[in-house]
């Protein structure tokens, strides 16, 4: 099966005082319909940085490089033609018109996505709108229930005349998945041909309210064949949401593979650090990484993490080792592989 | 005061507030109870842990141990005098035995202030007769022991990565050699790697300076490496408190059991 999103070398690059730094580095990876890719990094990792250079929202200035294949719905297929566009070529236009239909993103924090002084439904029907400008009004009504509905909104019809402000914020975030998913409910075609990008959608959230916003993503992407960009801090939550994961260091991919074998048999020494110091219920001797994350202006010469890596060798130092592979899924960016 | 005591105490502690609608007068609306009736203790040398989710009044009881926060009703007895009843010399005299560490190291440290400044103004407001030499000494000597070089003192606070701000904040917080130490979600929101630096810091500031610690969170993993003691806030009240042992593994409350079912697991 084709890919629903496959990124290939995609880099980032934006102007500071101490010249052009690269938040992302030659980045690869795919998402499949209906599959979940967690991407994992801590601060300045890149990892918002790729999803906004997916979405076309990268700051002004920047420049990107590199392929983003977005697959189209089944109405390129039945023409002959390939329905896939490298997103990061579109025009201004042709990008409004895939971004929260083909695409959608939701973040940390939904008070600040929200408009403050506009009822939720009314938000869920001008995304719908934005794509179906001629669409009937009462067709605009019943598909915003609907994705209240499926977003597992209590009571869509009192919600829906409500404000952000007297939502909770488990509620605002279901009301933000509502409108990512609203505009492609009224497209058939786009079935099993949409990719939602959720940046730490859950961070600001109660853990029990947490569980619920992952049980709901996790019902979408199979009624909705949604694939799922999952970025978090979190090791905890990327092992309950994905599929598979991504490890993001300093702008590259240093690990990616099967949620089981990454987190299970980890084979990056940062992988292996990030899993040591992450506090479990069970209490036992936290293993913090020493040192802090190189910055941009000042990257070594050779791997990204060999300052901090208790295992370097001389060589670490003179090259960026390649993703070598540990087997047939699994890769780690790291000459100890 | 030696192990094993009680440092402070609280009986009946309440605080509420007007809720959005309410008259000066008490009409219009109800009042909020964020905290309702709770009793502690928290003994010499341990980590006591309060631990709930948002809105549950575990930032608000806090403070009123501080007595940042005047409660409503209720008693707090802290090395055996009543808290509330003091003013002037005396209180500043026990809030020195009594600091705070917050969780937002990019707001709790003043942007327009040298860190040799920040670290030193305790000193200065609580020692007045040490020279302003003599505070820089005892100001490079504390950030030295959090892990900050002297380099570290000309600077201003935007210069340090999150991880080195709550190491400033921690030196400013022990300078004075308090007995307790008031934790606000210290590390919730730094770096996985960089959190676990700094609890595994607390924990060895602890012992080396005899601390006594109150550890609020809302993160069972993060509290479940530090906390000797649990107490889990719902609600504004206190639905269950034990050894941390017994709390995590063997909870009692239905909602401890929620919250723990709810914790994502690697």
């Amino acid at each position: 099966m084709k890919p629903l999103l496959d990124v290939r070398g995609l880099t980032v690059e934006l102007p500071t005082e101490q010249g052009w730094v690269r938040p992302v580095n030659e980045v690869s990876m795919r998402v499949g319909a209906g599959e979940c890719l967690g991407l994992v990094g801590e601060s300045g990792s890149g990892k918002t940085m790729l999803s906004l250079a997916l979405m076309g929202l990268l700051p002004t200035g920047a420049r990107v490089r590199g392929e983003a294949w977005l697959a189209g719905g089944d109405a390129g297929d039945q023409t002959g033609n390939d329905a896939r566009r490298n997103v990061l070529q579109l025009s201004d236009e042709e990008m409004r018109s895939r971004r929260g239909r083909e695409m959608a993103m939701i973040f940390q924090e939904p008070m600040t996505s929200l408009n403050p002084v506009m009822r939720v439904g009314a938000q869920v029907e001008e995304a719908i709108r934005a794509h179906n400008p001629k669409m009937a009004a009462e067709l605009v009504r019943k598909n915003m229930s609907e994705a209240l509905r499926l977003a597992a909104v209590p009571e869509p019809g009192e919600r829906a005349k409500q404000f952000p402000h007297q939502l909770s914020g488990g509620l605002r975030q279901r009301v933000m998945i509502a409108m990512a998913i609203a505009a492609g409910l009224a497209e058939p075609s786009l079935a099993q041909a949409r990719l939602l990008i959720a940046d730490e959608p859950t961070t600001a959230l109660d853990v029990t309210v947490q569980k619920e916003i992952l049980e709901l993503l996790r019902k979408l992407r199979g009624e909705l064949g949604l694939g799922l960009l999952f970025i978090t801090h979190d090791l905890g939550v990327v092992a309950q949401v994905a599929d598979r994961v991504a490890v993001m260091y300093a702008g590259r991919v240093v690990e990616e593979g099967p949620v089981k074998g990454v987190l299970g048999v980890p084979r990056h020494p940062y992988t292996q650090g990030l899993l040591a110091a992450s506090p479990k219920l069970e209490r036992g001797k936290l293993m913090p990484i020493a040192g802090s994350v190189p910055k941009l202006t000042a990257l070594p010469p050779g791997c990204a993490f060999e300052p901090r890596c208790g295992v370097r060798k001389d060589e670490c130092r003179a090259a960026v080792p390649e993703l070598r592979a540990a087997n047939a899924e699994h890769a780690a960016r790291c000459v100890l592989v | 005061m030696s192990q094993g005591e009680i440092l402070l105490s609280a009986r009946g502690l309440r605080k509420s507030y007007a809720r959005a609608g309410a008259r000066e007068d008490g009409g219009g609306g109800q009042r909020f109870l964020a905290v309702d009736d709770v009793n502690l203790e928290v003994r010499a040398g341990e980590t006591l842990a309060i631990v709930g989710e948002s809105g549950c009044g575990k930032t608000t009881l806090a403070r009123m141990l501080l007595r940042l926060i005047e409660p409503d009703a209720g008693e707090i007895l802290f090395g055996g005098r009543d808290l509330l009843k003091l003013k002037g010399s005396e209180l500043r005299r026990a809030r020195r035995q009594m600091q705070m560490i917050f969780q937002d190291p990019f707001a709790s440290l003043n942007p327009r202030m040298r860190v040799v400044a920040i670290v030193g103004e305790p000193l200065a407001i609580h020692e007045k007769a040490l020279s302003g030499e003599e505070r820089t000494t005892q100001a490079v000597a504390m950030l030295r022991r959090v892990g900050l070089d002297e380099g570290a003192l000309r600077r201003y606070p935007h210069e340090f990565s999150g991880g080195q701000r709550q190491r400033i904040g921690i030196a400013r917080a022990l300078i004075l050699r308090p007995k307790l130490v008031v934790a606000d979600e210290p590390v919730s929101a730094l770096d996985v790697s960089v959190g676990a630096q700094v609890l595994l810091l607390l924990q060895e500031l602890q012992s080396e300076f005899g601390l006594t610690y109150l550890f609020i969170s809302h993160s069972l993993p993060v509290v479940a490496q530090i906390a000797t003691r649990i107490a889990v806030m719902r609600r504004g009240k206190i639905v269950e408190t034990g050894g941390a042992e017994q709390v995590l593994r063997d909870p009692r409350d239905e909602y401890t059991k929620e919250l723990l079912a709810a914790v994502p697991a690697v």
